[in-house]
């Protein structure tokens, strides 16, 4: 059963709109948005962002079956470690934090794609097929 | 609290067109066959890959929208796999030919490969239908037959095996090669084709000429399979129509249910399918006896033994009546679109069948008697015979 979530699988986001419509707020407001992201602590317990989405969810978990056997075992392995210290209240080494370009969106990419897929069936399912009138 | 539907509640639609002509009525076949069959195949189970990714997603659009599509506009969309050749046919109402010819291309020209198309699509069909290959024993004979006769090249299987595992990538690669415009023709009953009507150009990459080996295949079916024993006589040329009628003169197939079995294997208490294989550069005459039991196809085989022994007797009438039946055949595949294909795809064969004299045909069976057959036996190994008892084996030339 698919969770009532707004915005779908990856949530609600203004970044996209933000930086096609207003780059210039768009690159005041990044160095911002690279702040929080360190300070929400995900890549201090070596997770990617794209561990933390939402996976009890149907196209989520299709999406998960599409990684590739390195990206899958990867990510069961940053988020065993993220389990470990995470019972021990304590943040990884620093040098073992997850750096700003190795938190890839490795998994939106296959989830993006599942809704696009699930979307166009909906779709499909409900056609209305017109037929056009032969011109006299 | 949904009480009141909202329009953008409401499922989406897509409008799609159609040209209704109501005249001329008729259907359109065309297809579009490549030389991408299991023959060119740089792996093992490549080409059964490639078909099946036939139709799923390309630029043109999603393998839903390809499936559903077709559905609306009320056409047929295959793809089949002979061991020379990719098929790629639709059947469409006329008026409606360009839109599935570019489907077709669009398959040949921009499919995608997408690993998890490969991992959730292909893959499934593939098993399904390499494992429905492998429960029957006519089958599994006639591929064996095939890689026993001409082991490499034309012996490779239809069917991908899970012992041969095949990647997304390995299929685009082997597209890459095979999907080149010289290894394309297109053959259309009507459709006024443009610069696809032409025959096959010059081939690209480089093909190994076919070989033929014979020798024996022995292949375990599990028990509760009727077994079927396959004898191949072939020849490293192509096929000519001597050999059209040397197959009918052999025969066993009646024309009418329980009706008598004609030809000179007729006498032999068994279902039995004699078939040309044609090919390029090769031929096979394939011998498929099935029996209900391993001991009737067992006592089958030894009745072989004996006309084998006794030297087969060409009757005139019989010859004669082979050669009314070829014609038959040749001119019945005109009727058929699958007919029109393989007329379409086959050496200059049977424009001379009148010519065909008895004496050519016991001349033809001394040749391919000369080889080493090809024997395969599917089914109890216990039971069935070895190539040698029942006169088949190596000494047979000497």
């Amino acid at each position: 059963m698919v969770a009532k979530v707004p915005g779908g699988p990856l949530g609600i986001s203004f970044a996209p709109w933000l930086k096609a419509n207003m780059p210039g707020l768009y690159g005041r407001l990044k160095p911002v948005a690279n702040w929080y992201c360190h300070i929400a602590g995900w890549r201090q317990m070596g997770l990617k962002y794209d561990d933390l989405l939402l996976e009890e969810r149907e196209d989520v978990q299709k999406a998960l079956t599409r990684l590739t056997p390195r990206e899958s075992y990867d990510r069961v392995y940053r988020m065993r470690r993220a389990h470990q210290q995470a019972i021990l209240h304590k943040e990884l080494p620093k040098n073992e934090w997850i750096t700003p370009e190795e938190d890839r969106r490795y998994l939106s990419p296959h989830i993006q794609s599942v809704v696009r897929e699930n979307k166009e069936r909906a779709e499909w399912d409900s056609v209305k097929v017109e037929k056009l009138k032969s011109k006299k | 609290m949904s009480r009141f539907l909202r329009p953008s509640a409401l499922p989406q639609t897509k409008r799609l067109y159609s040209t209704v002509q109501l005249s001329p009525p008729g259907v359109s076949n065309f297809t579009l066959a490549v030389r991408a069959g299991p023959r060119y195949e740089p792996k093992a189970g490549v080409a059964h890959a490639l078909k099946n990714f036939a139709y799923k997603s390309n630029d043109f659009g999603s393998a839903l929208r390809i499936a559903r599509e077709s559905e609306l506009f009320g056409a047929q969309l295959t793809a089949s796999l002979t061991r020379e050749h990719l098929l790629l046919s639709a059947s469409c109402l006329k008026g409606d030919e360009q839109r599935f010819l570019d489907i077709l291309t669009n398959v040949l020209s921009t499919t995608n490969f997408h690993p998890h198309e490969f991992a959730e699509l292909v893959v499934p069909t593939m098993a399904a239908e390499s494992a429905a290959a492998a429960a029957s024993s006519t089958v599994t004979a006639v591929e064996a037959l095939h890689h026993t006769a001409f082991r490499r090249g034309l012996g490779n299987s239809l069917y991908a095996s899970p012992l041969n595992p095949v990647s997304a990538a390995d299929v685009e690669q082997f597209a890459r090669t095979a999907f080149a415009m010289s290894n394309i023709q297109f053959i259309s009953n009507d459709v006024s084709s443009g610069p696809f009507s032409r025959k096959f150009g010059r081939l690209p990459f480089n093909k190994h000429r076919s070989e033929y080996h014979g020798g024996e295949t022995r292949i375990a079916m599990p028990h509760g399979v009727a077994p079927t024993i396959a004898v191949g006589f072939g020849q490293d040329w192509p096929a000519d129509s001597t050999l059209q009628v040397l197959a009918e003169v052999l025969g066993g197939t009646p024309s009418v249910k329980w009706g008598s079995k004609p030809g000179i294997l007729g006498e032999i208490d068994a279902t039995i399918e004699t078939r040309l294989n044609s090919y390029s550069d090769a031929a096979l005459i394939s011998i498929v006896m099935t029996a209900p039991t391993d001991k009737a196809l067992a006592v089958a085989a030894h009745q072989l033994r004996g006309l084998l022994e006794e030297g087969f007797e060409f009757h005139d009438e019989v010859v004669e009546a082979a050669k009314e039946k070829v014609r038959f055949t040749e001119w019945a595949k005109m009727e058929t679109v699958q007919g029109q294909i393989d007329f379409a795809l086959a050496q200059e064969i049977a424009d001379d069948i009148e010519n065909v004299t008895t004496e050519d045909c016991i001349e033809a069976m001394d040749s391919i008697l000369d080889g080493l057959p090809t024997y395969v036996a599917a089914g109890d190994l216990s039971v069935l015979p070895y190539a040698d008892e029942i006169g088949l084996g190596g000494g047979s030339s000497a």
